[in-house]
């Protein structure tokens, strides 16, 4: 049998499968360390509200980045998904675990400054090279009185 | 320099506008190229290398932003945007803006509600 077919046809099979379960891997474990830091920082009190109640101090800019990507085999499922129409799963499961990051970063800056609130909580995504995204989140961080 | 993305500051108070300040930074990015980055679009997960660079050109951004307010006098700055947008292929824009302000932090009244330095008014004897 031609070699070079047969590795045209099993090369592309082993990325993804290298890809999909690599991924899985990265997946769960990120969601694990996201679960562990998010009720280290539960008494760091987030908010989209505008204005931060009477009697604070301290006010600081925070802000927290992330840059994340989903696996090969889960872009490529996406790929189908924008021709067959519907939810693309992974990308979603993707940005909401890159928006939980950014926002606890934001959480973090803000414990790091002696606060524990922060106010005016604002998102932005955008779209780095159609499998990764960027999401960045800030706001304002006080200390409640 | 105080830097908030509200339009006030808690226990301050705004006594002069400036006007609007800005800062921005153009990153380049490389996803193709870069070997790190290549190897995370297979296993998915957080690309650090740009993250950094995210975060380094926000704190560049905001620099300059700060650097405008000072120049014009200024020593706050409220209702801080950032925005980010493809310029070119694989280069994005930060800009940062907000209003540069002149602040003074409020006075707390002391609890009796008498206001230091306030004269009691006491109704003149007539003169007989």
């Amino acid at each position: 049998m031609d070699v070079l077919l047969l590795f045209q046809l099993i090369g592309p099979l082993l990325f993804l499968a290298v890809g999909g379960g690599a991924g899985r891997v990265v997946e769960r474990g990120h969601e694990r360390s996201l679960t562990r830091r998010e009720a280290a920082i539960a008494g760091v009190v987030v908010t989209d509200l505008r204005h931060a109640p009477p009697g604070c101090v301290g006010a600081h800019l925070v802000s927290g980045d992330v840059v994340i990507a989903t696996d090969y085999g889960k872009h490529l499922a996406g790929r189908v998904r924008t021709v067959l129409g519907g939810e693309v799963r992974s990308m979603r499961r993707m940005l909401d675990r890159g928006r939980r990051e950014a926002l606890l970063r934001v959480r973090e800056q803000a414990a790091s400054v002696g606060a524990d609130l922060v106010v005016n909580v604002r998102f932005h995504t955008m779209e780095v090279d159609g499998r990764s995204a960027e999401v960045s989140c800030y706001g304002t961080a006080v200390r409640r009185p | 320099m105080i830097i908030v993305n509200t339009e006030t500051i808690p226990g301050h108070r705004i006594v002069d506008l400036v006007g609007l300040v800005q800062g921005n930074t153009i990153r380049a990015k490389h996803l193709g190229r870069d070997i790190g980055a290549g190897l995370k679009n297979l296993v998915g997960g957080e690309i650090r290398s740009y993250t950094e660079l995210m975060t380094e050109a926000r704190r560049e951004a905001v620099e300059r932003m700060v650097g405008q307010a000072r120049d014009l006098g200024a020593n706050a700055i409220v209702n801080v945007r950032f925005t980010t947008s493809q310029v070119a292929a694989g280069a994005a824009e930060l800009y940062a803006y907000g209003t540069a302000v002149v602040v003074e932090a409020e006075v707390v009244p002391p609890a009796d509600g008498v206001v230091a330095g306030a004269t009691a008014v006491t109704a003149a004897p007539s003169v007989g």
